[in-house]
C-alpha cells in the first residue's frame, strides 16, 4: 500500500514539474512560430534572417541561447532592401556614454546582452564612410533593443519602415 | 379575526422595506454624479498643441506609450499615428491624436488630477503620472524626467493650468545627445 502511495507522489511531482516546465508564453509561442522556417539557403548564425525582429527568438524567451540587447538590419535606401555592409550603428546615452556596432555583409547588426553597457534611453545614429551625414533617429529608444520591431516594412500608423541610409538609391555612394 | 388581518400589514411592510432598500440600492451615485469635469485649464493648453508634443517625444516613442498593446496610449508626430495612411515622423500632431492623448493622460486619475488642480499644482507627485515620469515609483521606462527639467517643468506648470510652453517646446525637440 505505502508502495503504491509512493508511486503515485513520485507521479504526480513528476507532472508538477513538467507542467512548470512548460509554464512558457503563448503569446512569444506564437510569435516564433510566425517566423517560419529559415529561408531558403541560409543557416542560422549572424547573416541569417535580415530584416526580421531579432529579439523573438534572441530575447530572454529564447529559443536561441544568445541573448542580445540590441539587434536590427540597416538597408541602402527607402526603395532599395539591399543591406548595407560597413555601416557603423552608435547608441549613445543621455550621459554621453555610447557603443558602435557595425553591419555585416547583409546588413544585419547586434550586440549580444553580456557586452552591452548601456541603459535605456539612448539616441541612435547610422553612420557610412561614404556618405557626408549621418543618418540620425528622431526620437529616443526607451525600452526595446529589437529595433526591426517597429523598423518594419510596409510602413503605417505603428511602422517606420525599414532602417535606410539614404531616401533614394541613385543618391548612394558607389 | 386580529390574528388574520396582522398577515397582510407584515407582508405589506415586508414589501415596502424591500422596494426601499431596492430603491437605495438603485440611487443615483453620490454628488459627483460618477464622473469628474476636468477643469479646461488643463485641457486647453492640450488643445492649442504646447504639452502633447511634448508628452509625444518623451513618452510616445513605439516602444513604449506609443504601443497599442500598452496603456495610457500616446499619439504622436514621431510614434503611433491615428490616420492609417499615416506614418511615424511624417505629418504633425493632428487635433484628434491631441483629443485622444489628452483623454489618455487625464484619464488615468482624473480625480487626483482635479485636487491637484484644485490645489494650484501643488504636490504634483500625488499622480502616478508624475512619479512614473520620475521614477520615483516603479516604471518599465525608468526616470525619464529629472526633476526641474524642461519635461519635468512642462507637465508640472501644465498642472498650474499655464504650462511653461519654452519648457514644453525644449522637451519635444528630439534629444540632442550625439
Amino acid at each position: 500500500m505505502s508502495r503504491a502511495i509512493g508511486w503515485m507522489l513520485a507521479v504526480g511531482v513528476c507532472a508538477l514539474a513538467a507542467s512548470c516546465l512548460s509554464c512558457g508564453s503563448p503569446v512569444h509561442d506564437q510569435q516564433v512560430a510566425e517566423m517560419g522556417p529559415e529561408p531558403p539557403g541560409e543557416h542560422p548564425g549572424p547573416l541569417h534572417r535580415a530584416g526580421q525582429p531579432c529579439l523573438v527568438c534572441h530575447g530572454w524567451l529564447g529559443p536561441s541561447h544568445t541573448e542580445f540587447a540590441v539587434a536590427g538590419t540597416v538597408y541602402k535606401a527607402i526603395n532599395d532592401k539591399t543591406g548595407v555592409d560597413g555601416a557603423i550603428v552608435i547608441f549613445t546615452t543621455p550621459d554621453q556614454n555610447s557603443i558602435a556596432v557595425q553591419t555585416n555583409a547583409v546588413g544585419n547588426f547586434y550586440v549580444v546582452k553580456d557586452r552591452w553597457p548601456l541603459s535605456f534611453p539612448y539616441q541612435v545614429q547610422v553612420q557610412y564612410p561614404k556618405l557626408p551625414n549621418n543618418m540620425k533617429m528622431a526620437s529616443p529608444i526607451s525600452r526595446d533593443g529589437a529595433c526591426n520591431d517597429c523598423h518594419a516594412d510596409p510602413a503605417g500608423p505603428a511602422r517606420f519602415g525599414h532602417i535606410y541610409l539614404v531616401a533614394d538609391v541613385a543618391d548612394f555612394p558607389q | 379575526m386580529r390574528t388574520k388581518s396582522r398577515t397582510p400589514v407584515t407582508l405589506l411592510f415586508t414589501v415596502a422595506l424591500g422596494a426601499l432598500t431596492g430603491a437605495g440600492a438603485c440611487s443615483a451615485p453620490p454628488a459627483s454624479n460618477g464622473y469628474v469635469e476636468l477643469s479646461e485649464q488643463l485641457k486647453a493648453p492640450f488643445e492649442n498643441g504646447d504639452v502633447a508634443p511634448a508628452i509625444g517625444m518623451k513618452c510616445g516613442t513605439l516602444d513604449c506609450h506609443g504601443n497599442i498593446a500598452r496603456n495610457m496610449r500616446i499619439y504622436s508626430q514621431y510614434g503611433l499615428r491615428m490616420a492609417l495612411n499615416d506614418t511615424p515622423g511624417g505629418m504633425p500632431i493632428t487635433p484628434f491624436e491631441v483629443d485622444a492623448d489628452y483623454r489618455s493622460v487625464s484619464g488615468l486619475e482624473p480625480e487626483i488630477m482635479d485636487q491637484v488642480i484644485a490645489d494650484g499644482g501643488a504636490n504634483p507627485e500625488r499622480l502616478t503620472l508624475i512619479r512614473k515620469a520620475r521614477g520615483t515609483e516603479h516604471h518599465k521606462g525608468g526616470a525619464v524626467v529629472q526633476v526641474g527639467d524642461p519635461m519635468d517643468t512642462c507637465l508640472t506648470t501644465w498642472l498650474t493650468g499655464s504650462p511653461n510652453k519654452d519648457a514644453c517646446d525644449q522637451a519635444a525637440q528630439p534629444p540632442a545627445w550625439q
